[in-house]
């Protein structure tokens, strides 16, 4: 049992629950069967639904090393007010949350129907649309090809990672009668789609939820599965990573990271005085970069700021590589220069 | 009410008499030496010497009358050969609501030397000073044996003697005196009906379980008996303020069960319980699961005896001999060189561990889950939406299930009518949730090491005790007892926390939901900071042994505007990682221990605009923010900042940012 192996991004994506009091709609933080597989179907699928439609199956999940950290940095409330155009006016705004710079992983069954993903992989990133808002802007997500993982030995028993359905309404070959259900319910005995698909062993303790399945065009259903946090015997890489195993997978601090830049160029350093400092941080803010720039050019050419003056054109380098750091932002990383070098604002 | 009523929590009325006065009293009176004189709580009194059993009470001029209820005070110790059930019953009720599994044997007493005994109730999370007042006079005595004979129920035992079954231990000997006679009485009455109902008495002996057994002792090694933890959840989103009707569900449904006589232990939203071995777990959480909510169900099925605090230390300690079984057996099994042979053997190791798994499983039980569904309920995402409920302020039409429609329609007065009333006047003001948790599982592990450490101060040979101390000491386990014991003072501290707020806050700014899930409207978040004093405060006043190791008791506040979506809140709410939570609705959260609380109470903080100014850049970056406190570019901010310095390393740097953008005041929440 092989599965292809992509990282996931995706800069505005709204991956919902249904509405709540008809205005709220809250995001989720996993990438369920049911949105990535519907992604691909949309793309690789040959545009039928139910019975005719190609065996895409596939799951994913986000980097998160911490729940609450990443509702914080990620997830964002946008206000919509959707216009009635038969009664030419808004209708009550809807709020509605999204996530935003979101990495994660996909992993998609390998088998013939998906042939044509494989080759595509060659190519570069897979662009996608998922989720809701699209008409908006929201759900350009890119795939991008790490490898082919083959799990048959590695089974572990641990948390679900993602949200998977039990049955596949519209696939003959996993057909599951209600008894089997019943078993899984029961006894935690996985049902075929759950076996034969993610190589699922057992299921200790379920958390159940339901997912949406098309079925025509226009139709559909929601069907009963497995969701994040049920414990199961299972592939590992459908179960969640130890804490300290996710701990350096994604920085979301960007100052943190130019930060570390600074600190590990070896151009930046020696003295700086500060008077000088908050001249070019005032004028950084004001001004901004190709105005300091200038200044620093300018300012190279005296023998006494030379070094400084050098040392700090690498510094706005550095802060031009990263378009949402601010300039009042840029000024004080300017003005606490020395700090920065020094021992006190490490991590030590 | 019928004359031969049993009442089984009397069982031990007689150790709230002072032992010392009644052997004097004898004494006196029979002129015999006190300590030729030997009475204990099952009121027979016998001299040393002679053997002979003595007749003290006709010097109260009253006798005991031959009832049910004397009955078990007279044989729950030494029972008669032939036993009644009454008698069979508060046995095993009396052992397994003991407050260790087991007491030392004089054999072993003269190996362990256990310090004085103390007079006083002893809890391993707060030592009592109390000094306790026992039945010792001639008038007292004389109205406890008529009390005996006319007891009709458990209240009117309770009732009467209320002060003095708090104040008493179940024993004096340590290490068995951290629970006191109340807790041990009431548990043995729940055990005792337990068993009533589910015993049966047949010719051959009694029958529990599907096994038939005419001793105590044989009983409880043999009878199986189900522990289970479960924990109340549910899966809707409440939205609306009618929504949060299900608290109020939870709370009548908990309220009931709690009455059970197999609940020992709850809080809102969690229970201890034990079952019948072949009693169906699914139908015992029927009456939440009925009402739209699912129980995660932790069960172990053991014998009697091994019935300790919770399911998982039952796991832990019968998996440890288990598993060594387990491995000596495969290692021999895999030298078996007929591979048929030995293939059978290993699969019935793997059987074998099967079985020893499914005495110990982790579920989640649901109401009726359908395969499939056309139309989902949008409020709980579980059921068929079969109603539409329609807003008739916005306009909005909702299609939810009947479970979601009748936790709205449940109450015409919802169950927090003042936070609809802050949303009306200023839906931006401040709220914050706050809930206290108790992890059921945590505690039993904290006071197994309270426990142990109470019986390395308590025994003077410990320290170089040959192995075969330290064995007898390490078989001392906790019972259920000490757990009900736990409830009692942590439903005070709840209540007195609830108290203090609703004084402090003033009325019309508490709402209570649940006893122990609060919602307080605050002027500014730097409040939360006196909601935190109050909690340490009592926390230390009943807690003061939990404050050195994690605790089971935890704090979680959630701040918002009224506005912002509860569910968000609860999701938060119900999974704290720590001694104390606290989130700032899109600001930060932080969690530390209650010593780290302390510490951070104690900063000297800087002026307000220094603290803005530290929030502020915390938001773009926290690695920017500690660069702030520790540049020295501006003494004057370098001075102000100087209390923040050197704190990180024992709190995270995180945690002090969003205490400072609590501290700090000026934004509004989502």
């Amino acid at each position: 049992m092989s599965f292809l192996k992509f990282g996931f991004s995706s800069d505005m994506l709204i991956l919902g629950e249904r509405f709540k009091k008809g205005q709220y709609r809250p995001v989720i933080t996993t990438i369920p069967y049911s949105q990535i597989t519907g992604a691909l179907q949309a793309i690789y699928g040959n545009g039928k639904y139910g019975l005719d439609a190609k065996q895409i199956h596939s799951c994913g999940h986000f980097l998160i090393k911490d729940e609450g950290d990443f509702r914080l940095k990620h997830i964002e409330t946008l206000t919509y007010s959707p216009r009635n155009r038969s009664m030419n006016s808004s209708i009550l705004p809807i709020y509605t949350e999204y996530l935003y710079n979101v990495e994660g992983i996909v992993y998609l069954k390998e088998n013939e129907d998906v042939r044509e993903v494989v080759n595509e992989t060659n190519k570069g990133d897979i662009p996608l649309w998922m989720g809701g808002l699209k008409s908006k802007g929201f759900g350009k997500c890119k795939l991008n090809f790490r490898g082919i993982i083959n799990d048959k030995k590695d089974i572990e028993v641990g948390n679900l990672n993602t949200r998977l359905p039990i049955i596949k309404l519209c696939s003959p070959c996993f057909e599951t009668e209600e008894e089997d259900v019943k078993k899984l319910i029961e006894h935690g005995i996985p049902t075929k789609f759950l076996q034969d698909v993610f190589g699922i062993k057992r299921i200790k303790t379920a958390n159940f939820g339901y997912l949406f399945e098309p079925t025509s065009e226009t139709q559909g259903k929601y069907v009963l599965s497995l969701f994040e946090g049920s414990k199961v015997e299972a592939p590992k890489f459908l179960l969640k990573e130890k804490r300290d195993i996710m701990m350096n997978i994604q920085t979301d601090d960007i100052v943190s990271k130019v930060i570390e830049e600074i600190r590990n160029n070896r151009k930046i350093g020696g003295y700086f005085s500060s008077n000088f400092l908050n001249s070019v941080g005032d004028i950084l803010e004001k001004e901004g970069n190709a105005m300091t720039k200038t200044f620093l050019w300018e300012r190279s050419s005296r023998r006494d700021l030379r070094h400084q003056a050098e040392a700090l054109l690498e510094v706005i380098k550095i802060l031009e590589k990263y378009h949402s750091i601010d300039r009042k932002t840029g000024r004080f990383v300017i003005k606490s220069l020395i700090s920065i070098l020094s021992e006190g604002g490490s991590n030590k | 009410m019928n004359k031969h009523t049993v009442v089984p929590e009397v069982h031990d009325i007689g150790k709230l008499v002072d032992k010392d006065w009644i052997k004097n009293f004898i004494s006196q009176k029979l002129s015999i030496l006190p300590e030729k004189i030997d009475w204990d709580h099952d009121f027979l009194c016998k001299n040393n010497e002679t053997e002979k059993y003595l007749d003290y009470l006709r010097f109260f001029g009253d006798i005991f009358n031959e009832t049910p209820t004397y009955e078990i005070i007279r044989y729950h110790h030494n029972p008669p050969p032939k036993q009644t059930k009454n008698i069979f019953l508060a046995c095993v009720a009396d052992h397994m609501a003991s407050s260790i599994s087991r007491t030392l044997t004089i054999r072993e007493m003269e190996k362990i030397r256990i310090k004085s005994e103390t007079k006083n109730l002893s809890k391993l999370w707060k030592p009592s000073v109390k000094k306790i007042s026992l039945i010792s006079s001639e008038k007292d005595f004389k109205h406890l044996i008529e009390f005996i004979n006319a007891i009709q129920n458990k209240e009117q035992y309770i009732q009467e003697f209320y002060d003095k079954l708090l104040e008493r231990p179940e024993d004096f000997q340590p290490p068995k005196n951290i629970t006191s006679l109340l807790t041990h009485s009431k548990l043995v009455g729940k055990l005792y009906r337990f068993f009533e109902e589910n015993i049966t008495e047949t010719p051959n002996g009694f029958e529990f379980g599907g096994q038939i057994r005419n001793s105590t002792k044989d009983a409880e090694e043999k009878w199986l008996i189900k522990i289970i933890l479960g924990r109340i959840k549910f899966s809707h989103y409440p939205v609306r303020v009618k929504d949060l009707n299900i608290f109020e569900i939870l709370n009548n449904e908990v309220n009931t069960f709690s009455k059970y006589d197999n609940v020992i232990l709850n809080t809102s939203s969690q229970f201890l319980a034990i079952l019948a071995p072949n009693a169906s777990v699914a139908e015992f959480v029927k009456p939440f699961v009925n009402r739209g909510f699912f129980v995660t169900v932790e069960e172990a099925k053991t014998e009697i005896k091994n019935a300790y605090l919770t399911p998982d230390s039952i796991r832990k300690l019968e998996y440890q001999t288990f598993e060594k079984q387990l491995e000596k057996n495969r290692t021999n099994f895999e030298k078996i060189p007929d591979k048929h042979i030995k293939d059978k053997k290993l699969q019935e190791l793997n059987i074998k561990q099967l079985e020893f798994e499914k005495r110990f499983r982790i579920s989640n039980v649901y109401g009726i889950l359908p395969i499939t569904v056309d139309k989902l309920c949008e409020i709980c995402q579980m059921e068929y939406a079969t109603i539409d409920w329609f807003d008739e302020d916005s306009g909005i039409t909702e299609h939810i299930c009947k479970n979601c429609y009748s936790i709205r329609k449940y109450s015409e007065m919802p169950i927090a009518p003042k936070i609809d009333l802050w949303y009306k006047e200023e839906p931006y003001s401040k709220i914050a949730w706050i809930k206290i948790n108790l992890d059921i599982e945590l505690l039993s592990i904290t006071l197994e090491e309270l426990l142990k450490k109470y019986i390395q101060d308590i025994t003077e040979s410990t320290k170089d005790a040959s192995k075969d101390v330290r064995l007898i000491l390490d078989e001392i386990k906790l019972r259920f007892s000490v757990l009900a014991e736990f409830q009692q003072d942590f439903n005070s501290f709840i209540k007195d926390f609830n108290n203090k707020l609703e004084q402090d806050f003033n009325k019309e700014n508490f709402q209570h939901i649940l006893d122990d899930f609060i919602c307080v409207k605050l002027d500014k978040t730097g409040h939360i900071n006196d909601i935190l004093d109050v909690y340490n405060n009592l926390f230390t006043k009943y807690f003061p042994k939990l404050k050195d190791q994690k605790s089971p008791i935890t704090f979680s506040a959630s701040v918002s505007s009224a506005k912002f979506a509860f569910f968000r809140h609860w999701n938060f709410l119900e999974n704290p990682t720590d001694d104390i939570n606290i989130v700032l609705i899109g600001k930060g959260e932080m969690h530390i221990s209650l010593n780290q609380l302390e510490e951070i109470m104690k900063i000297r903080l800087p002026s307000s605009k220094q603290l803005h100014k530290l929030a502020k850049i915390s938001e773009t970056s926290e690695k920017l923010a500690k660069v702030l406190v520790y540049d020295r570019g501006d003494y004057r901010v370098y001075n102000e900042l100087e209390p923040f310095r050197g704190k990180d390393k024992t709190i995270n740097f995180k945690t002090i940012l969003t205490y400072t953008k609590m501290l700090e005041e000026t934004d509004e929440f989502p």
